[in-house]
């Protein structure tokens, strides 16, 4: 564990490792994807590419964060070779985290935050979750093709 | 080392799939020293680079197989089919060492004692095994000595390159939007110089990214050779078409349907030699693959003259499997029924086999056919074998969209699978028919879909119009958007899985503008609105005379009338340079230094006043049609409305809404040709209202040798008489009771066409001929 990123997501003040995140970005207009699943909140282009963006609250708290008025904070993290930006309430600060300063998760974390969560980590005197951003990406069961199911 | 070892794996594993290839052959054509010396070299060479990159075991392989190569290649005797085996095997192990090598960096330890026995007895029967011992010698300098024409570039360099390219042309699209319509000046210039060196770039990175179809069928020659010793075949694989280029992605898409399609032909498609013996063919049976584009296609044909798919079996086999209700497995005509060889989990093999295996089936190539755009269609006859047609796009890269808008958001279609865009309004219309919507266009319906509807969206009032689709091998339908809004080359990026999931989205694309697209999946949207099961009537529906999609020229010769000819046998559109138009005993040819190509006679337009001509070819003819512009390529499937009686006119079809003149290349070809022979015979003057004869009669008179004037009878007096004379005059009643009136063409012979006779174009000439139009 080197450097970690605080962070605001779903409400909750959280640390990501810093390696997985590829960019802090400020998202403006998404361009809406129809028939989507709630996590996918549209999509926006970066530097020539198109990219999804989710909001991580749909999994994390069960709803969609409320429209912001202004341009929003997202990470921008890769699964797969796709890119996606993840939609935060806030990015606060970097800083590093002393080799021992790792703790494993606690028991009893609600499903959504435990299947996310891989440890926790003090950040300025506070016991906060560390969670892997690539687990918000919403993965869809591997689809059967219709064909086969003829 | 690490450059030189890679090197090393890189030009070693081509030469060694080369050599396999070479093997086979020389198998069949031992007279071909050639093939063997290659066989020779490469081995040579991987020996001499073993021992100078210390791979002992390699080397030793590669050592042994050297001996027996050389004697063959000394003529001491015609190696048998075991000594081909031998090497082919000696081939696979030095492959297969080649590639532990790439992935350790190291050559495994293992034990080839009993290879090296085979080669040893292979060589034994070839001649004296004697070890030769010239070989401690530095490396071959055949590494060195490669022509320095080409350079080996990585394939992922290649594919940041061509990622870069894109994004420089949407960038370009964006200045060239920011920039706005009215932009003159210094700025208007850069951005055109611009716009065409971006334009050669990307010319020129798509041709780099082009390979030619012989990679993919390299393998083949051993494959087949293994499946039909195995099978107790004989079977002869002809390979037509190798230069053929297509992107390197498309190759890698259908590498493995084209193997697993040859198998079935070598192992289900060819009958055993004893069968075709009784059934009075020859032994050997023909496997054949041929590569050709057409149009903006590329055509891959593979055939075998095997005993050809029994359609009563396939019925059966898709009824017992419960994959189709019977009633509807019997309706199917035997060209429809024939499609159901790609039903999802079928296989038509009374045992399955060790070789064409059980499970993966046609279905599956279709789908991974269908995938990348292309198509693929089956066609067979009983006992005289079966061809599969593939057609695929030339690139994957940048792709022509449609931008239409839908339920107020914008969506980007493919154009490849757009047969047809209308404007719904008067007898254009989308009326339901047993509660599902239909779209009415000429007199044929096609199941419609409201894209906004179908996306979920609130429907932004009534569709405007209706975009005739045929996603790969799926029946057409119509899809129903708000309104169009451009059409854009966007380069189309993968959705994510979760985007991906909807069924409905094949990809995402940045605009001109900058704004993200999503690109509608048709054959998804057709699964998703309940209307893939027309997939069965595919190729028939929706008239008996629809075909399919064809790449249309459109073109104008100058009298107002659109006409076109299908791509396939325009070989290139060229500008008429000045001085090339010559004219010689009443005929136009176009001269390009040695060269004399004859020019057909384009309907409306006299050769001398072509602006550009289409260079049509086929096989060895070749002529030059002369017209005044392009106006577009389109991807159509010609409906003939009115089918002409024979001549150059195949019919007149709609194209967008105009009516369209569909003629016919192969009749140019011939006349161009016959035309050489056929002098001028005389001027004939048209004097009739209406288009029809210039429509009608023209092509025919002219066909004929004379040279047509078609003139409306009120402008009589406005022609000038041309100078070598009138021959004859060809009037209806109006055009006859204005003549009457005008001394000056008393004296040309009259034919009156009108009334029943006005349809007979054959019996009109040859009245134009008796009545003395004839120099």
């Amino acid at each position: 564990m080197a450097f970690m990123l605080q962070l605001r997501i779903a409400g909750q003040p959280v640390l990501i490792d810093a390696d997985l995140v590829q960019a802090v970005i400020r998202v403006g207009r998404l361009h809406p994807v129809p028939a989507v699943a709630a996590d996918v909140a549209g999509l926006i282009t970066l530097r020539g590419a198109v990219i999804t963006v989710i909001d991580p609250a749909v999994m994390l708290a069960g709803e969609r964060s409320p429209p912001a008025e202004q341009e929003r904070v997202a990470i921008v993290v890769r699964l797969d070779g796709h890119a996606y930006a993840l939609l935060c309430d806030a990015a606060e600060e970097v800083f590093e985290l002393a080799g021992d300063g790792f703790d494993p998760p606690p028991p009893g974390l609600a499903p959504a935050w435990a299947r996310v969560a891989t440890g926790t980590a003090v950040a300025e005197g506070r016991r906060l979750a560390v969670i892997d951003p690539l687990r918000l990406v919403p993965q869809p069961a591997a689809a059967l093709p219709v064909d086969e199911m003829a | 080392m690490d450059d030189l070892l890679a090197e090393f794996l890189a030009e070693s594993a081509e030469n060694l799939e080369g050599i396999a290839t070479d093997l086979v052959r020389w198998e069949e054509r031992p007279d071909d020293r050639a093939l063997l010396d290659r066989v020779f070299r490469v081995v040579h060479t991987i020996k001499g680079t073993c021992g100078f990159l210390n791979l002992p075991r390699l080397g030793l392989l590669a050592h042994s197989a050297e001996g027996p190569l050389a004697r063959a290649r000394n003529g001491a005797a015609v190696p048998g089919p075991e000594f081909i085996s031998t090497m082919l095997a000696t081939i696979d192990a030095i492959r297969a060492l080649l590639n532990a090598l790439g992935d350790d960096g190291r050559e495994p330890a293992g034990d080839d004692s009993a290879l090296l026995a085979r080669i040893a007895a292979v060589g034994a029967d070839v001649g004296v095994v004697a070890r030769t011992t010239q070989d401690r010698r530095a490396p071959s300098p055949a590494v060195a000595q490669r022509a320095a024409s080409s350079v080996r570039i990585s394939l992922s360099l290649l594919d940041q390159l061509m990622e870069s390219v894109s994004e420089l042309v949407l960038a370009r699209n964006s200045l060239v939007q920011l920039c706005g319509p009215r932009l003159d000046g210094p700025m208007a210039s850069a951005l055109e110089r611009l716009t065409t060196s971006v334009t050669e770039v990307q010319d020129c990175i798509i041709r780099t990214r082009m390979q030619p179809i012989e990679t993919l069928y390299a393998p083949l020659p051993r494959m087949v050779r293994d499946l039909a010793a195995e099978l107790g075949k004989h079977v002869r694989l002809e390979l037509e078409g190798g230069g053929t280029e297509l992107d390197r992605q498309l190759i890698e898409a259908i590498r493995d349907p084209i193997a697993h399609m040859i198998r079935n032909a070598v192992d289900h498609g060819l009958e055993t030699p004893a069968v075709r013996r009784a059934a009075g063919k020859s032994e050997e049976g023909v496997v054949s693959i041929a590569a050709h584009q057409a149009g903006g296609q590329i055509v891959i044909e593979l055939a075998d003259d095997g005993r050809g798919l029994d359609v009563e079996r396939l019925r059966a086999r898709v009824i017992e499997l419960g994959l189709r209700p019977m009633a509807d497995a019997m309706r199917l005509t035997p060209a429809a029924a024939r499609q159901l060889i790609f039903e999802p989990g079928l296989s038509t093999a009374a045992e399955v086999t060790a070789i064409s295996g059980r499970g993966v089936g046609m279905d599956v190539v279709r789908s991974n056919i269908d995938r990348i755009g292309g198509s693929v269609e089956v066609d067979s006859s009983p006992g005289a074998g079966t061809r599969f047609v593939i057609r695929l796009p030339l690139t994957l890269s940048i792709v022509p969209a449609l931008l239409v808008q839908a339920g107020g958001q914008g969506f980007a279609l493919p154009q490849a699978s757009i047969l047809e865009v209308v404007r719904i309004r008067g007898a254009t219309r989308v009326e339901p028919i047993a509660g599902r919507a239909m779209l009415r266009l000429r007199d044929a319906h096609y199941p419609a879909v409201g894209l906004a509807e179908a996306l979920g969206l609130a429907p932004a009032g009534e569709a405007g119009f209706a975009i005739l689709v045929r996603p790969g091998a799926l029946a057409a339908f119509a899809v129903l958007v708000d309104a169009l809004v451009d059409q854009e080359e966007i380069v189309i990026k993968p959705v994510a899985p979760a985007v991906a999931a909807t069924g409905l989205f094949s990809g995402a694309a940045v605009l001109g503008d900058g704004q993200p697209v999503l690109v509608i999946d048709l054959a998804g949207l057709a699964q998703r609105s309940a209307i893939a099961e027309n997939r069965d009537e595919r190729r028939e529906a929706p008239v008996a005379d629809a075909d399919a999609a064809e790449a249309l020229i459109l073109f104008d010769t100058g009298d107002g009338i659109q006409r076109a000819m299908p791509a396939a046998l325009i070989a290139r559109v060229e500008p008429v340079a000045p001085g090339s138009m010559q004219f010689a005993a009443g005929r136009a040819m176009l001269v390009r230094g040695e060269a004399a190509i004859p020019v057909a006679r384009a309907p409306g337009l006299a050769p001398a006043d072509a602006a550009q001509v289409l260079i049509l070819e086929h096989e060895d003819r070749r002529a030059a049609f002369p017209i005044k512009a392009v106006r577009d390529i389109v991807s159509a499937s010609i409906r003939v409305d009115r089918p002409a009686a024979g001549g150059a006119l195949v019919g007149t079809a709609m194209l967008d809404g105009i009516v369209t003149e569909i003629l016919d290349p192969f009749w140019y070809l011939t006349e161009a040709e016959a035309n050489g022979a056929t002098p001028l015979r005389g001027t004939v003057l048209c004097l009739m209202q209406g288009g029809w004869a210039s429509l009608l009669l023209r092509p025919a008179l002219e066909s004929a040798g004379y040279r047509v004037i078609v003139a409306d009878p009120a402008a009589l007096d406005r022609i000038a008489r041309p100078d070598e004379g009138l021959d004859a005059i060809l009037c209806d009643d109006d055009g006859a009771a204005k003549l009457g009136a005008m001394a000056d063409y008393k004296d040309v012979p009259v034919v009156r066409v009108g009334g029943a006779s006005a349809g007979d174009r054959a019996g009109i000439v040859a009245a134009v001929l008796a009545a003395g139009g004839r120099r």
